[in-house]
């Protein structure tokens, strides 16, 4: 065992000489940050005002015009029941962000907890909750949720609950991980010293110190919930008719391929594009929050 | 007689790139260091040792300006390619870090690393390289060097870690080892043992030895040649037992003063150095050490003093042309009392 | 005033044994024994200073001493009470009496808590004003400004930031503070300074201090005695001026005979 390490000498250089500029300034010329916000503001926007008005109200059937291509009334085109495809598109940004939101609220609501309970107590009650943690990773998420809609049926409610799940042991490992980093830092120690319980020091110490690697890691689990929402709206097993969601308009398309093959591109890009931005939004939120990779840019 | 010395450094200058700019580090850093010669580089933090160190080696930040001269053996080093500068690290110039772990690659066993710069420089077969590795080993004195070879870094304490950066350093025998506050991190029983391997495998080797470290007593112990730096440059310069004797700089008088030593009584207030190292976005551009001297004047103010020579030594006899002058970066030198 | 014989801590017969990490389930559970049969008295406004080398034991020492955990064996009494036995309200009530200085200034303090919050951390009870008086009070004892209050750990340099340590760990005006290398991170020059304002400190509010510390010239300007760690075993203990003029033990000598310069320095 040796002396117990300081801060890295170069770290110390670059903490104590150079300031740093101020977060948003940094947010503005971080290219991918923008972009990432961009995409991921036009969506949320897309959601809210889709629950107010879009361009073509989705349950409107109107066969005569089915499989246009794009043109003046219809800017997208209209799909194998004569619906706007704009329109689907624009409301079914609501799924697609509700998704996003409820499963990373689960994994966040239940996951986080049990992350920071186990970097507390640690001992068994750690070996325990890690242990499911794993367990529940083994599963294939996919296919349990495949599995868990066998069993219950299909439907928004449960594709959400089995995406939820599965955020859960993910939250669970980032957290403990991150606060067990932050427990070995002396003022953790200063803290109990001082005669605080173990849960204020969680909250007053742990916690906030961890928010960065937590934002980060929600905004890349938003983006693969979307993912496993198309694919299993694709599969059928997720959004039922007649709400509209992208996977399922990919589902649609797969059989119109060669009489109209905009019908796949323009879901298809539509998710792509989503996960793109949150990725990028995700890379930004973590380069920005980075302290030394703030004072060094 | 003049030799080309191992390494001379000619006005080096280092800028940084901050949020707020261009910021000088280092400012006309010049010295020339003989084959065989043990030069000590003493500061506190921020004065700009070991980026002389990386300045060197070539391994400054990207987002950094460097001019001057940096010449090995007649080789200038500033502005060379970067493949020609792998060439020459760890082949030419060896450097010991701080933090032996974090300079140990953590996945790697303690064989892999060491064979590295023998592979990479000199070419090596497998078989030919674990003979030279154990060689190297046991010239290190690390015990149980043939259990070790397969060790990784977590498995070894720091004084053994430390050890094997030294065995990485000298594999392939190289003119200059560059030391950067090798025993830091280390126990104080084992930091006298680590030193004096350094001392012994350089003197065998006749290798130069640039040491870096904030440690006074260290450089009695360890080094021919003490330069004080502050402020990115070097204040005072002379050979280790004349430092010793004679302080003529009001900050190396300062550092001295503040050290708390055994002889002291209980309860003795240390002479301290008012002030605190100034920022490095405001560092003053004339005397760095103006605003916290006791014996500063107007000119301090209006520029960086030039090094003077406070004595030249008679050593005519000196073997290896080594600089044995005592030079100073003050310009109320002479009525300054030297401290002893 | 204080009776400078009143025994302040006393630690008997303190052991401490560590169970590392199984390398697999079906291997038996191995141990470390980090501390045995420890004994020692520290007077009120005596400083006592704990030396040995890395892995010797000082900083399990030190953080059973302040009750942050608790020893396999052995008792710590605080003022005749054994903190370990106390149930956990009661150490939190005399918890003022005691607190701590950290090695690491750049561990020490939350980043994300501005100095006000980080220094009156260790108080309890007292209204947002008092808070804030007793804060300011304190900073200005460690040579800081009160307009440092609102600003954030990274605004500070090494020196100021165990500044602002040592002023938490004052606040609740504490009989004892153990500092754990509370110097071997700072600058010479700054070690300095900090080392007179731990003395000053002393004087002024009749301190005591367990320091630990490899450095064994701090521990002879600072401590009256010495008690000299080897393995998790006490191998000397006695007065700061017998044991480094006279060391009886190998560990002793060794360590002083290390000390950088040790060949020219008069003791």
């Amino acid at each position: 065992m040796d002396r117990p390490k300081t801060a890295r000498k170069q770290d110390r250089l670059i903490q104590t000489h150079t300031k740093p500029q101020s977060t948003l300034s940094r947010a503005l010329k971080h290219t991918g940050f923008v972009t990432g916000m961009a995409i991921v503001l036009t969506l949320i926007f897309c959601a809210v005002v889709s629950v107010f008005w879009s361009p073509y109200p989705v349950a409107d059937i109107d066969i005569p015009n089915k499989l246009a291509s794009p043109s003046a009334a219809h800017w997208l085109g209209t799909d194998s029941l004569g619906r706007d495809i704009a329109s689907l598109l624009w409301v079914g940004s609501q799924n697609t962000l509700l998704v996003g939101l409820i499963a990373v609220g689960i994994g966040l609501s239940v996951g986080v907890p049990l992350g920071l309970l186990a970097s507390a107590k640690r001992g068994w009650v750690e070996e325990v909750i890690m242990r499911a943690s794993d367990f529940t990773f083994a599963f294939p998420a996919l296919l349990s949720a495949i599995l868990l809609t066998a069993i219950y049926g299909p439907g928004l409610v449960i594709s959400i609950t089995a995406i939820g799940i599965f955020n859960i042991p993910v939250f669970a490992r980032v957290t403990r991980g991150a606060a067990n980093a932050i427990w070995t830092r002396d003022y953790t120690l200063a803290a109990m010293a001082a005669g605080k319980s173990k849960w204020t020091i969680t909250w007053r110490h742990v916690l906030p110190n961890m928010a960065s690697v937590l934002i980060v890691q929600a905004s890349v689990q938003f983006a693969i919930a979307i993912l496993a929402e198309a694919a299993l709206s694709y599969l059928g097993l997720g959004t039922q008719a007649p709400q509209p969601s992208w996977g399922r308009m990919l589902n649609e398309a797969q059989s119109q391929m060669f009489q109209a093959p905009w019908l796949a591109v323009y879901p298809g890009m539509a998710i792509a594009t989503a996960v793109l931005g949150l990725n990028l939004l995700g890379d930004g939120l973590r380069d920005l929050m980075d302290p030394r990779l703030a004072r060094l840019r | 007689m003049t030799t080309t010395p191992l390494l001379s450094i000619q006005n080096l200058c280092v800028s940084l790139e901050t949020a707020q700019g261009q910021v000088e580090a280092l400012r006309g850093l010049s010295f020339d260091m003989q084959s065989g010669e043990k030069m000590g580089l003493i500061g506190e933090s921020g004065c700009g040792k070991s980026l002389t160190a990386l300045a060197i080696m070539g391994l400054l930040p990207m987002r950094s300006k460097v001019t001057g001269s940096i010449k090995l053996n007649g080789t200038e080093l500033i502005g060379m390619r970067d493949e020609n500068m792998c060439r020459i690290r760890g082949a030419r110039m060896g450097m010991i870090f701080q933090e032996p772990m974090t300079a140990l690659n953590p996945l790697q066993t303690i064989w892999q690393q060491i064979a590295e710069p023998l592979q990479l420089h000199q070419g090596m077969s497998k078989s030919a390289t674990q003979l030279r590795v154990l060689e190297l080993l046991e010239r290190v004195q690390l015990s149980r060097a043939k259990e070790r070879l397969m060790a990784y870094p977590h498995q070894l304490s720091g004084g053994q870690r430390q050890r094997v950066m030294i065995a990485m350093a000298l594999a392939c025998q190289p003119d200059i080892l560059i030391a950067d506050e090798p025993t830091t991190a280390l126990d104080v029983t084992v930091q006298k043992e680590v030193l004096n391997l350094i001392s012994q495998l350089v003197s065998e080797d006749g290798m130069g030895l640039l040491l870096i470290s904030h440690d006074l007593g260290l450089m009695r112990d360890q080094v021919d040649r003490v330069m004080v730096m502050y402020g990115g440059s070097v204040v005072e310069s002379a050979p280790t037992q004349n430092l010793f004797q004679h302080r003529r700089h009001p900050y190396t008088q300062g550092l001295f003063a503040a050290r708390p030593q055994l002889g002291l009584k209980r309860g003795t207030r240390l002479t301290t150095i008012p002030g605190q190292v100034p920022d490095l976005l405001n560092w003053p551009t004339a005397c760095a050490f103006a605003d916290r001297c006791a014996h500063v004047e107007a000119a301090c103010r209006d520029a960086l003093p030039p090094l003077s020579q406070a004595s030249i030594s008679s050593d005519l006899a000196n073997s290896n042309h080594s600089d044995t002058s005592h030079w100073v970066r003050c310009i109320k030198w002479q009525s300054i009392e030297s401290q002893p | 005033m204080m009776n400078a014989h009143i025994t302040l801590l006393e630690v008997k017969d303190l052991s401490h044994v560590y169970t590392l990490a199984r390398p697999s389930w079906l291997s038996p559970k191995s141990t470390l024994q980090a501390l045995h049969q420890i004994n020692f008295k520290l007077s009120a406004g005596k400083s006592l200073g704990i030396v040995g080398e890395s892995g010797s034991g000082k900083s399990t020492l030190a953080r059973l001493v302040m009750a942050l955990e608790k020893p396999t064996q052995g008792q710590v009494l605080f003022n005749g009470q054994d903190l370990h036995a106390l149930p956990s309200h009661q150490l939190r009530e005399i918890r003022p009496h005691f607190q701590m200085v950290f090695q690491d200034p750049y561990s020490a303090l939350d980043p994300r808590q501005t100095v006000l919050e980080i220094v009156t951390e260790p108080l309890y009870g007292k209204t947002k004003l008092e808070m804030k008086e007793l804060a300011e009070l304190a900073l200005s004892e460690v040579g800081l400004r009160s307009s440092d209050l609102l600003k954030y750990p990274h605004e500070f340099s090494g020196g100021q930031r165990q500044r602002i340590a040592i002023a938490r760990a004052l606040i609740t005006r504490p009989s004892l503070i153990v500092a754990d290398e509370p110097l071997s991170a700072l600058d010479v020059s700054v070690q300095a300074q900090v080392l007179n304002l731990m003395m000053d400190l002393q004087d002024k509010h009749n301190l005591s201090y367990l320091l630990v510390s490899h450095d064994l010239a701090v521990v002879n300007l600072m401590c009256d005695e010495v008690l000299v760690l080897q393995d998790g075993c006490m191998v000397e203990y006695g007065s700061t001026e017998e044991l480094f003029k006279y060391p009886q033990h190998p560990c002793t000598k060794s360590l002083l005979a290390a000390i950088p310069g040790i060949d020219s320095q008069a003791i």
